[in-house]
């Protein structure tokens, strides 16, 4: 082995994966080559105090900092429902097979200025909300079992915080509960308005809302959210349900009894050590006591306001229940039985064979052109080929005298 | 009213003993406290990444606050092929490079480099950033110098050490965080560490720190 071969094996050899034979070899020639015992000595030098050197700790408060950037995005969330983000993504579709519709038509040249085209995206548009329910129905349904079988009622004698246990069993439960329910109505717009009005009767506000119109001007769906008294939750969904007919009513709640007075117990320490500090801070005399006394009430104050956050966040979340409700009108059935298509159908259906026979002729016209106008390139190409062939032949044929 | 309302057992428990695979999915939900619960493991991996990576701790604080949010947003689209740490690595090791990469098209050096230091004021006190006791100040000095030639190395043979010596990763984990074959990362670990040994050969002449680490190496 020399050095270059010796070289190439530090690296497993320091983290000891080589081979036995090679290390045999790899440790002989180290044994005669000063060079490579230096060298070596340097690579697992530098490997075992770069192996010591450990992480760094994160800034100070930082995780404040990612706590607030983390209910900022949340609350955008909350405001942007994966729901809707779904229907946006129905409607660009219904969106894109319309142009691809008018497209086709618009080449065989006979530009449908009718509506019937429009009838098929609403159709379509309706099964898709449909299967997007059942999808989220599926989900709900695997989901729940599981959360059950794990958090069951032996899990809160695992809890080794036993203070906490005890404290939350004689506390108030938080539980955040929301609804999704599917509403069919005779008047989107009057719906719309009544429920906007309903929100706020029951001690809560629209979180948001959106409707659209149909090719007929009239609003046919809409989408929106409102928070309600969450003690009047099921109140508040009896009565949007009366509005028309309810289609599919879904509820979902998940319990933050715990992370909540997590929160709250952490917060009480950092007011008790806040009042400790106040005090400590009146009686304090020397400057350097009082800087130090006075950056760590800025701590605790920052702790406080995000833990405080925190709680506030968790109280609306528990206290207000989101509905969320999918508007719609039932399909509009406005075609009546007009045979005037027929009239005149010979007349076009011959038209129409015609224009094709001739967009034909054009078609076969236009490729006999092309052809012929590529000939001169054709010609141009084909003399690189021979040429190219020709010095390959030459070269094979030397390559086969030489051998 | 024909539906029943859902019950759904969650009793009190700390979120912390919750399994990961609870976390990850109430964190999906949207759930900020089981977030925080699910990351507190990896954020200062995540950071001490982007730490060695940037060179300097506001870029690395920066770079980890994307991580997370970055995390959080697409946690509902993590099907658990990977490990979720090594998913984690993954989404800091593409962040880091996304941030050198803009870096550079700013013309700006966030690094410093060690060999040409010397004139150079702009200089980047990496170890300033580890809050370490005053006992151990003089491993401290080691740890610096030794940070700064991590710093010399370009980011593709950076990104390998950092994983390798600092994080801890094995090799089917760091070519998975770092997008590339297990015999790349072989490779590149190789060709860093000649580098660094070279490097600390010729530092060794001037500079008595130096040496001491060969002693130690030779030492064994």
């Amino acid at each position: 082995m020399n050095c270059i071969d010796a070289e190439k094996l530090f690296s497993e050899y320091i983290e000891g994966s080589l081979e036995a034979g090679q290390q045999a070899q790899f440790e002989q020639h180290l044994s005669e080559c000063a060079g490579c015992r230096r060298q070596l000595a340097a690579e697992r030098g530098l490997h075992q105090a770069l192996s010591t050197v450990g992480e760094a700790e994160l800034p100070e408060g930082f995780k404040q900092r990612v706590h607030q950037a983390l209910m900022a995005e949340a609350a955008e969330r909350q405001r942007k429902p994966a729901a809707k983000r779904a229907w946006v993504r129905i409607m660009a579709t219904a969106a894109a097979c319309l142009v691809l519709l008018f497209g086709a038509s618009a080449l065989l040249g006979r530009v449908g200025s009718d509506t019937p085209a429009a009838e098929p995206q609403a159709a379509d548009y309706a099964a898709s909300v449909e299967t997007y329910d059942m999808a989220t129905d599926e989900e709900m349904a695997i989901e729940e079992p599981v959360m059950e079988a794990e958090m069951g009622d032996g899990a809160l004698t695992g809890a080794n915080d036993s203070r906490m246990a005890n404290a939350t069993a004689s506390m108030e439960r938080k539980i955040i509960k929301n609804a999704y329910i599917s509403l069919e109505v005779d008047d989107l717009n009057n719906a719309y308005q009544t429920i906007e009005q309903m929100a706020v009767n029951y001690g809560g506000y629209v979180v948001s809302g959106n409707r659209w119109k149909d090719s007929d001007g009239v609003y046919r769906n809409g989408y929106i959210e409102i928070r309600v008294d969450a003690e009047a939750l099921t109140a508040a969904v009896g009565e949007l349900g009366e509005l028309g007919s309810l289609d599919s009513e879904e509820y979902s709640s998940s319990d933050v009894t715990m992370e909540y007075y997590d929160i709250a117990g952490r917060l009480e320490q950092y007011q008790s050590q806040l009042t400790r500090l106040n005090e400590l801070y009146a009686q304090a005399t020397v400057l350097s006591e009082i800087l130090e006394i006075e950056s760590k009430i800025n701590e605790v104050n920052i702790n406080i306001d995000s833990l405080q956050g925190m709680i506030n966040y968790y109280d609306q979340m528990t206290s207000l229940s989101l509905i969320s409700i999918n508007l719609y009108t039932p399909r509009q059935y406005t075609q009546t039985l007009d045979p005037q298509g027929f009239e005149g159908l010979w007349q076009d259906a011959k038209e129409g064979f015609i224009s094709g026979l001739n967009a034909f002729c054009d078609f076969i016209a236009w490729i006999v052109v092309g052809i012929v106008s590529l000939l001169p390139f054709l010609l141009l190409i084909a003399i690189a080929v021979v040429v190219i062939a020709a010095i390959v032949r030459r070269r094979r044929k030397r390559k086969a005298e030489r051998a | 009213m024909n539906a029943v309302m859902k019950k759904t057992a969650r009793d009190a428990i700390s979120p912390a003993e919750l399994p990961e695979e609870v976390l990850i999915r109430r964190a999906a939900e949207g759930d900020i406290v089981a977030f925080e619960y699910l990351l507190a493991a990896h954020q200062r991996r995540i950071y001490n990444i982007g730490l060695r990576m940037l060179g300097n701790a506001e870029d690395a604080a920066d770079m980890t606050q994307e991580v997370l949010l970055k995390i959080y947003r697409s946690l509902p689209s993590f099907r658990g092929d990977a490990a979720f740490s090594t998913w984690v690595y993954r989404i800091s090791v593409n962040t880091c490079r996304d941030m050198l990469r803009s870096a550079y098209k700013r013309r700006e050096r966030i690094f410093s480099d060690f060999s040409s230091a010397d004139d150079d004021d702009r200089e980047i006190d990496v170890a300033d950033y580890s809050a370490l006791p005053d006992a151990q100040m003089l491993d401290r000095e080691d740890d610096r110098y030794l940070l700064e030639l991590i710093n010399g190395l370009t980011p593709k043979y950076r990104i390998v050490m950092v994983l390798r010596e600092i994080s801890g990763l094995g090799y089917a984990e760091i070519a998975e965080s770092a997008g590339i074959s297990i015999g790349t990362v072989k490779s590149r670990i190789n060709r860093a560490r000649a580098v660094m040994r070279k490097r600390l050969l010729a530092d060794a002449e001037s500079y008595p720190q130096a040496q001491r680490l060969i002693d130690e190496g030779g030492a064994k």
